[in-house]
């Protein structure tokens, strides 16, 4: 952990007192919650808690009710550079007129940088998550998991060093959902990004985090900040049969389904 | 199905699709080859001066100068709906705040407003491509509206946690999401525009295939008359066709290569 | 209630700033008055007009000679698109045909009708019907063929007889698709009629506007004009209720089965 905290190009990106209401209705209240430089946090809930508004809320999407969100210590007011964003609905997120390629560069377009140099940077990324040799093909042509590795070439292309994840494999097969998880891993390890994923997989939160962050209530607040000691290296089969895996996982479901 | 193996699919194709068609032109030629009627003239003259009045310039000039302001018109009208249609969709206060006013205007029949325009500007172009480019104004702007509104939340949102300036992704994001509804309004505007040039070198004009017909009909010219609707028809047809292929072509992304299944996806084809 | 606040008064706004960018343009003469006369005058027309004793014959003429045409394309079209969708190889056959009737400019044919019917109000119906024909048409193959496999298999393991086959199956699932045939006619049936109107001179509101412009009373032509479009306005929000009701027919019977 220590290590790779120190090499790591993200900011600290701290949440205080968050509340967040839509009218009358109180989604979220008083979230403190920290995302380390390099760290890998997952935020676990029953459905309908208040993830995702959690996420929007943190990238800048929508505004707080109270509370801030600071990034590298400034306050944060609008979607930042440093922060990339993968939705679930892969779909509705790649934009089906444009080529793979075109899908990555185009967020760079928006900083105005040269053709040529975004082109090479969105290649290098599309490689990066092994899709080299798709930039010509257009989304659909590609299946869920290779369109969702787009997505994710994407926001690294944007530079962001922190990358926020909503659900980003809930609408794949099992298969694929493993393979990508495990690419995720990879990415922070070499890129030495932090990463935030809002999941209702808890074998999933558990095997990916270094800590898993528990929503619970109406208004939701943090219940639980559990930091899961499995080691840098996780691996599908020996880290999910490990006891302390399995106690990890029954701790998160005793307090969800309580 | 096995007894016309034989026969290459095109083939089949082609025969079921032109069969009735042509039996009905033939049908229509020696129907009407010995007709006496001053209403009904022999296809054969009709399509005899077609041929000599396009030959002769004198329609082919009308029909150049027709096609020119049908074209002048739509394009102010694609322009103009377009671009509003984008703006007024992207943002909803904009959006709640003209509905109203929109379907008033949409609701009027363009056709109404050529006395009034004609009598005031005169008979030259100007009044035309005014009227041509009013009628397909509302259909390109109300297509453009319900495109962009058809565009996923997410696709928006995505596109603004990456801080896309608003130059970008009005024509790189907004302009191509709401690309099927856009195409399919100017389809509409098309045939708008198609009949309101006829309409306003009906009322008044001095060139012009809609001239033409109506300079025909009061010389009681019916054969020439017949000509120029055929004209009209045929060309019609064409634009219409040409427009579909354009369209399915521009659409390859949307259709996701299959541009043949466009005719199944739309009620309007 | 704060939204629908917000709402009216976003629309009062945009009606009062469209108001005024109207008096604006006149008090800086941008429009020529001829095109585009003052508000006001506009407005006092609007009043004026209905007390005229030519109003309410010419608004009955453009209103019943335009329900006639979609009434008459309904009872031919609605036939005819059934027969087509049902059936692959006649929708096939008459494929091209209908794509020439469809893109056809229908007032292109009325110098022709003039003469062979005459400038009458039936010419106006007949213009009206061969306009309204295609998109009921169109719709009703549509709705029709979208059963098209369910049919062949009722056909080949229920044996059902035709007759409950057409009014059980494909009646009842054609039917939203006829409505909106119908509706689309509804608008164009009122373009159709006002533009008769207008060139041939016959009974309605195309002809009153016609007259005014004559006389030189835009006011007047533009009440007229206002008054064509409330007409069109009012018959489609009167078919959206009358479709309600259809559909909801539709679900409860679709429900039963």
């Amino acid at each position: 952990m220590t290590d790779t905290n120190n090499k790591s190009l993200a900011k600290q990106m701290q949440v205080q007192n968050l509340a967040k209401s839509y009218g009358d209705t109180e989604i979220l209240s008083n979230i403190n919650l920290s995302l380390e430089p390099g760290e890998f946090i997952c935020i676990v809930g029953p459905s309908g808690v208040g993830k995702t508004t959690l996420l929007r809320s943190l990238s800048g999407l929508t505004s707080l009710s109270a509370g801030k969100v600071m990034v590298g210590g400034e306050e944060m007011k609008s979607p930042l550079a440093e922060i990339g964003l993968v939705f679930q609905d892969y779909r509705g997120s790649l934009m089906p007129w444009m080529k793979t390629l075109e899908n990555v560069a185009f967020p760079l377009r928006g900083k105005g940088i040269k053709k040529a140099e975004r082109n090479n940077k969105a290649a290098q990324c599309l490689a990066d998550v092994g899709l080299d040799g798709a930039e010509n093909s257009y989304p659909w042509e590609l299946s869920g998991g290779m369109q969702q590795r787009v997505a994710i070439a994407r926001a690294l292309a944007y530079d962001a060093h922190i990358l926020l994840m909503d659900e980003p494999f809930g609408s794949l097969d099992a298969q694929t959902r493993l393979s990508l998880e495990d690419l995720v891993l990879n990415l922070r390890k070499k890129l030495r990004i932090s990463i935030m994923v809002v999941t209702h997989d808890i074998d999933e939160a558990v095997y990916m985090a270094d800590r898993v962050i528990v929503l619970s209530g109406k208004p939701a607040t943090v219940i639980d900040n559990i930091e899961i000691e499995l080691g840098s290296e996780r691996n599908q089969i020996s880290t999910k049969s490990d006891p302390r895996f399995v106690e990890y996982r029954n701790r998160v479901l005793n307090l969800i389904m309580s | 199905m096995k007894a016309v193996n034989f026969l290459p699919q095109w083939l089949i194709n082609i025969i079921s699709l032109w069969t009735l068609p042509v039996l009905v032109v033939v049908l229509w030629w020696f129907v009407s080859a010995d007709s006496s009627s001053f209403f009904f003239p022999p296809l054969k003259n009709i399509l005899a001066v077609l041929y000599r009045d396009l030959a002769s310039g004198l329609l082919t000039s009308y029909l150049l100068v027709s096609l020119t302001n049908m074209c002048i018109g739509l394009a102010y009208a694609i322009v103009l709906g377009v671009l509003c249609g984008l703006i007024i969709g992207e943002f909803r206060a904009l959006r709640e705040a003209t509905s109203p006013l929109i379907n008033f205007f949409r609701s009027i029949p363009p056709a109404a407003i050529v006395p009034i325009v004609i009598v005031a500007m005169g008979t030259d172009s100007a009044p035309k491509i005014l009227i041509i480019a009013l009628a397909c104004f509302w259909p390109n702007l109300l297509n453009t509206i319900d495109g962009v509104r058809s565009i996923p939340v997410q696709m928006l949102e995505t596109n603004k946690a990456f801080r896309i300036p608003f130059h970008l992704m009005l024509w790189r994001v907004l302009l191509m999401g709401a690309l099927p509804q856009i195409l399919a309004g100017i389809r509409i505007a098309l045939a708008a525009a198609l009949v309101l040039m006829v309409i306003s070198e009906f009322f008044g004009a001095s060139e012009g295939v809609g001239f033409y017909i109506r300079d025909k009909k009061e010389t009681f010219a019916m054969t020439e008359a017949w000509a120029g609707t055929v004209l009209v028809g045929i060309f019609g047809y064409i634009l219409s066709t040409v427009f579909l292929k354009i369209e399915s072509w521009l659409l390859g992304w949307y259709f996701q290569k299959t541009p043949k299944e466009l005719r199944k996806l739309d009620p309007a084809k | 209630m704060d939204s629908i606040f917000r709402l009216t008064f976003l629309r009062l706004a945009t009606l009062v700033i469209s108001g005024m960018l109207w008096i604006i343009g006149d008090y800086f003469q941008l429009f020529n008055p001829t095109v585009l006369p003052p508000i006001q005058e506009v407005g006092s027309a609007l009043i004026a007009v209905l007390a005229m004793p030519e109003f309410l014959p010419a608004f009955m003429a453009t209103l019943l000679d335009s329900l006639k045409g979609v009434i008459y394309a309904t009872l031919i079209a609605v036939p005819a698109g059934i027969i087509i969708g049902m059936f692959p190889a006649i929708e096939k056959a008459t494929r091209i045909l209908l794509d020439f009737g469809r893109s056809f400019p229908v007032v292109a044919l009325m110098p022709i009708f003039v003469l062979i019917i005459g400038a009458t109000s039936q010419m106006k119906v007949v213009m009206v019907t061969i306009a309204c024909f295609f998109p009921i048409l169109l719709q009703t193959i549509y709705g029709a063929r979208r059963l098209e496999p369910t049919i062949m298999d009722t056909v080949h393991s229920y044996r059902i007889p035709f007759y409950l086959r057409f009014s059980k199956v494909i009646l009842p699932s054609a039917l939203p698709f006829i409505s909106t045939g119908i509706k689309i006619a509804i608008s164009i049936s009122i373009l159709v009629s006002v533009s008769t109107e207008i060139i041939n001179q016959i009974d309605g509101l195309g002809a009153q506007i016609n007259l005014s412009r004559t006389f030189n009373e835009v006011d007047i032509a533009y009440a007229y004009v206002i008054y064509a479009g409330l007409l069109g306005v009012a018959l489609t929000t009167i078919w959206d209720q009358i479709d309600a009701v259809i559909l909801r027919w539709h679900r409860l019977a679709s429900r039963e089965n």
